[in-house]
């Protein structure tokens, strides 16, 4: 808690045969965030482009097998990888297998989508010979017409117009009938010495004509029957294509959900590969992993190497140098906090990790400034209801129920100290003060907590910097030790004299000491360090930029202190919206429907004022905490530590 | 654009943004060629010096992925400048919102448009998926369209049915009847750039205010050349019946419709067409006299192409703050990518600075 987990830099060395074995190994612990290979010199100079060749091979499977369960309705399930990952030998395996599988489903997708095609056809056909049926001539008979030319078929609705204005040049008719989807069934006559140019038109109109096989014979209504029962025969065809779709399926989800684990194992390997160092052929696998982690991995690198292995720990280059990826520890009740903090940043490795101050500093604050015993008890349930994942759609913000609860109870016990349930002051008597009849009182008491919190913002600094070891930062500094005795100084100026204990002039005199050295914080330190020249810039321009830092400084001490009157006018505002609810409920009229909507009125408004207000709320919380707090001490520099892993994947008996 | 250039009044976002996306243009369209470096390139020694000389321009970017290779092909030289046009073409529209970036996002798809052109070249012909891969524009940018699953049908029906669910299936089953019967991918091709160029029209017209009158005058002027151009060639070059040509031509745009392609279908002179869409005091197309149709075509393509380009010049020196300055930087870096294609083309077969100015569409600025 308040400082990252310490780590260790470690160099793993292994020859190349024994690289995929090592780095699964690595990976299945998952405790080391990898270098780069481009930050390891030489041995990143030679490192292995074949894998980041591959890398671009597995993205493209993984998709293709993705692609290919989702034709055939195949959901994403965890599945088991039997035996180890090889990520090598996998891309040929992978790619025969899927071909193999592709071709089937492609044989059989393409024939349900022509027998679906040929039905549609059929039955236009049929449409089409249900309104030749009362003519009762042979369907030879009106192929064979003397003077007019006809043709039967489907085109794009989007086409019609376009066709007509194109046959311009003979005389025609053409009879739309029947829609389908966006196709049209249509009969197109003309006389029989424009047949061909009837026909070029109606063929670049995209059409596509029913023509009947010679096997058809008879009249409209005999050809009709016979267009029926093939219908019946290829539906019934189209079935048996389905059900074999469905089995081939049932048959190879198996197998794919295996192969997706296995090539997203493959991907993830590659990935890491690519950042390995590589020189004849000996790989370097250099990352940052939590010390008390490395005998671990130490004893499972070495296992699976058989002694084929050198392991190397040293302690992480100093800042400046390297940026040393930063593990947050902080216990389950803090951890859904470090979500507000990296939102922010993520503290860099020496520095303090702020999320426990955070994570109490900020449901005080949230609780001052909505202190309601009904709405926080309302904001508690709703993050217990979050956090016991009952709902399952709402898993995802289980975190958050530990923000939402914390909240929550924090503005329950405020409103047990304003006497405030729901919006009502008289239910319960106030334990501290009610915000309306004592506003005075709770501002002074919100900057004194400002105050609270700004010294710890101060004490964070100095830690910060001393853990730095920055003697200019844990000195001089606005928000080192002179700022903080600068700070109180300051305080002491305003505050005595109101307390009427006189003008406290030997403190006046403190203070611009402190501002002076302050002031001279640079030359100082350069002094007590034996850098030269003292000044870096010509010494006018030093006293004029250095007075205006010191200048800047006293401004934001006292705009940051009084930032925090923010909390208590907040919690007036509270009391005052609740108050416009009950005057808004008390505007309707009596008897039993006037009580109804009042009941509606008071319900919706707290609904409002829990739901609007509690944003906005907790927006302030969040203001206060990042400008005014974190301001202080935290750069949020860092980089999170994102050790190598696998996709959560479950394995056969041989596996990782 | 949702708000922006369509009012003179704009909110205070979408004038930060436009000027964004301006000021983006602007720092792209620094990269364009200047007239000394296009002497530089048209007198470079050979293909591989043109080749070194664009490595050092704003296209260096571009052949990046070429770098280290000791004789890059042409094609695949090509390929990488065109794929640094459609990035342009993307990074130009990234800023704008709304009715706005939905026009950039349609005009960008006529790269994707290509690729799934050539994929069905490819399967047509029976081309193994990885040739058919290294023939295609190497697209960054997010993909409308399953591209490994489609390099991996076998037949040109199971292609189409692998474009389910994208709008392009719809014009592709139409053709199906016509492929089928011809045994070629004409009908497929003219059913894609048709549905293709409808819908960007229709991106057009649901630009409001003030942005729709540039991207007017720039896409659909060139949709407009598109069909007359279409409607010269299946007749020169096709063969077409006056029925066929009507029916695969655009029914209807800016500034044609289908009496006017029938007409071209029946005979009428480029001048003549010219003239009643754009007046005859704007397209000079007196060289085309006396010019037989086989020569004439050509002729009239570059021709419509430079106009088509001087509006984009003009569009770019525009009203600083609308889409005319984007899109008329996004047409004339795609014209500039194709002269650079050209010219590298015109150094690979040894041909002279001249004659490749020749066919060049930039004139002398």
């Amino acid at each position: 808690m308040f400082i990252p987990a310490e780590m260790s830099e470690v160099d793993i060395f292994c020859y190349q045969d024994d690289v995929e074995e090592v780095a699964q190994a690595v990976a299945s612990l998952g405790v080391m965030h990898l270098m780069d290979a481009n930050t390891l010199g030489k041995w990143g100079e030679d490192t292995g482009t074949a894998w980041s060749g591959r890398i671009s091979t597995y993205a493209a499977y993984e998709a293709r097998i993705r692609q290919l369960m989702e034709r055939l309705g195949i959901a994403e399930e965890s599945a088991v990888c039997e035996g180890r990952l090889d990520p090598r030998g996998d891309v040929a395996r992978v790619a025969e297998r899927l071909d193999a599988i592709q071709d089937q489903v492609n044989q059989l997708t393409e024939k349900v989508a022509l027998l679906r095609r040929d039905i549609d056809r059929w039955g236009l056909t049929s449409r089409s010979l249900a309104i030749l049926e009362p003519l009762s001539i042979s369907l030879a008979d009106l192929r064979t017409l003397e003077h007019v030319h006809m043709v039967a078929g489907t085109l794009p609705q989007e086409n019609l117009a376009r066709l007509e204005a194109s046959l311009f040049r003979i005389p025609y008719n053409i009879i739309p009938l029947y829609r389908q989807g966006d196709r049209v069934l249509v009969f197109a006559f003309c006389a029989q010495e424009h047949a061909p140019i009837l026909e070029r038109a109606l063929e670049s109109a995209f059409l596509d004509p029913l023509a009947l096989p010679d096997e058809y014979a008879g009249t409209a209504h005999d050809v009709r029957a016979q267009v029926e029962e093939r219908i019946v025969l290829e539906s019934q065809e189209l079935e048996t294509t389905q059900v074999a779709l469905q089995h081939l399926a049932e048959d190879v989800a198996g197998e794919l959900r295996e192969m997706l684990v296995r090539v997203r194992g493959d991907h993830a390997m590659a990935e890491a590969m690519a950042h390995f160092g590589y020189r004849d052929q000996v790989y370097l696998i250099a990352g940052y992993v939590p010390t008390d982690e490395v005998p671990r991995l130490r004893e499972a690198v070495e296992a699976v190497a058989g002694g084929r292995v050198t392991f190397e720990e040293s302690a992480p280059y100093g800042p400046g140098q390297r940026t040393v990826p930063t593990l947050l520890r902080n216990g389950p009740l803090f951890r859904p906090m470090e979500a507000l903090v990296s939102t922010y940043g993520v503290p860099g490795y020496d520095e303090i990790d702020p999320t426990p101050l955070v994570g109490v500093t900020f449901a005080l604050m949230f609780g001052v400034m909505f202190g309601d015993l009904g709405s926080g008890l309302v904001l508690a349930l709703l993050g217990a209801l979050l956090m016991s994942r009952w709902v399952p759609s709402l898993e995802r913000l289980a975190g958050a129920g530990v923000l939402f609860a914390a909240c929550g109870l924090s503005s329950s016990i405020f409103g047990a100290l304003y006497g405030s349930v729901f919006g009502i002051e008289d239910l319960i008597p106030a334990l501290w003060l009610r915000p309306l009849d004592d506003i005075p009182r709770l501002l002074l008491a919100s900057v004194g907590f400002g105050v609270v919190v700004l010294n710890l913002g101060f004490v964070a600094h100095l830690v910060t910097a001393a853990r730095q070891k920055a003697l200019l930062e844990t000195l001089f500094d606005k928000n080192g030790v002179a700022g903080l005795l600068l700070y109180w100084s300051l305080g002491g100026l305003v505050l005595l004299p109101v307390l009427g204990y006189g003008m406290p002039w030997w403190l006046a005199g403190v203070a611009v000491v402190l501002a002076g050295s302050l002031m001279a914080g640079e030359p100082l330190t350069r002094r007590i360090t034996g850098q030269k020249p003292l000044l870096t810039a010509p010494l006018g321009e030093f006293l004029v930029q250095s007075f205006f830092e010191v200048f800047e400084a006293v401004v934001s001490y006292l705009s940051n202190t009084l930032s925090y009157v923010r909390l208590g006018a907040f919690a007036v505002a509270h009391a005052g919206l609740s108050m416009v609810v009950f005057i808004l409920a008390g505007m309707l009229g009596g008897g039993p429907a006037g009580a109804v909507l009042r009941v509606i009125i008071l319900v919706l408004g707290n609904l409002a004022i829990i739901g609007f207000e509690g944003l906005i709320v907790a927006i302030q919380t969040l203001r206060l905490e990042y400008y005014e707090l974190f301001g202080k001490f935290f750069k949020g520099a860092g980089v999170p530590f994102r050790p190598l892993t696998l996709p959560p994947i479950e394995c056969g008996p041989e596996g990782l | 654009m949702a708000g922006m250039a369509g009012a003179f009044l704009p909110s205070p976002m979408a004038a930060a943004r436009m000027a964004g996306a301006n000021a983006r243009v602007r720092g792209l369209a620094a990269r364009l060629l200047s007239d000394a470096q296009w002497d530089d390139l048209l007198r470079a020694e050979g293909f591989r010096g043109a080749l070194e000389l664009l490595a050092t321009t704003g296209y260096a970017e571009a052949l990046a992925p070429l770098v280290g290779e000791a004789n890059p092909s042409l094609r695949r030289v090509e390929r990488q400048l065109w794929a640094a046009s459609a990035r342009n073409c993307w990074r130009a529209g990234a800023l704008v919102q709304g009715t706005a970036r939905s026009v950039f996002r349609a005009w960008w798809q006529h790269w994707e448009l290509e690729n799934l052109k050539t994929v069905f070249r490819g399967v047509h012909h029976g081309l193994d998926h990885q040739a058919v891969r290294d023939l295609l524009i190497p697209l960054e940018q997010r993909p409308g369209l399953p591209w490994d699953a489609l390099l991996h049908e076998s037949t040109v029906l199971g292609l189409i049915e692998r474009t389910d669910g994208t709008h392009y299936v719809n014009p592709l089953r139409n053709a199906i009847p016509a492929y089928l019967r011809d045994e070629t991918l004409f009908a497929i091709e003219v059913a894609l750039d048709v549905r293709y160029y409808r819908d960007v029209a229709q991106a057009v017209q649901r630009l409001s205010g003030a942005d729709r009158a540039p991207a007017q005058l720039l896409l659909e002027t060139y949709i407009d050349i598109l069909n007359v151009l279409w409607a010269y060639r299946y007749r020169i070059y096709y063969g077409l019946s006056p029925e066929e040509i009507v029916n695969y031509t655009l029914w209807r745009t800016w500034h044609t419709d289908a009496d006017l392609v029938r007409d071209i279908a029946l005979g009428a002179s480029p001048q003549d067409v010219v003239a009643r869409i754009w007046g005859d005091w704007r397209v000079d197309l007196s060289p085309l006299e006396g010019l037989a149709e086989g020569q004439m075509l050509p002729l009239l393509e570059k021709t419509l192409e430079r106009y088509w380009r001087g509006l984009a010049v003009k569009a770019k020196r525009g009203f600083p703050f609308g889409m005319g300055v984007l899109l008329g930087y996004v047409i004339l870096d795609e014209l500039e990518c194709r002269d650079v294609v050209r010219a590298l083309e015109g150094k690979a077969i040894g041909w002279s600075p001249e004659r490749i100015r020749q066919v060049l569409v930039r004139g002398e600025e």
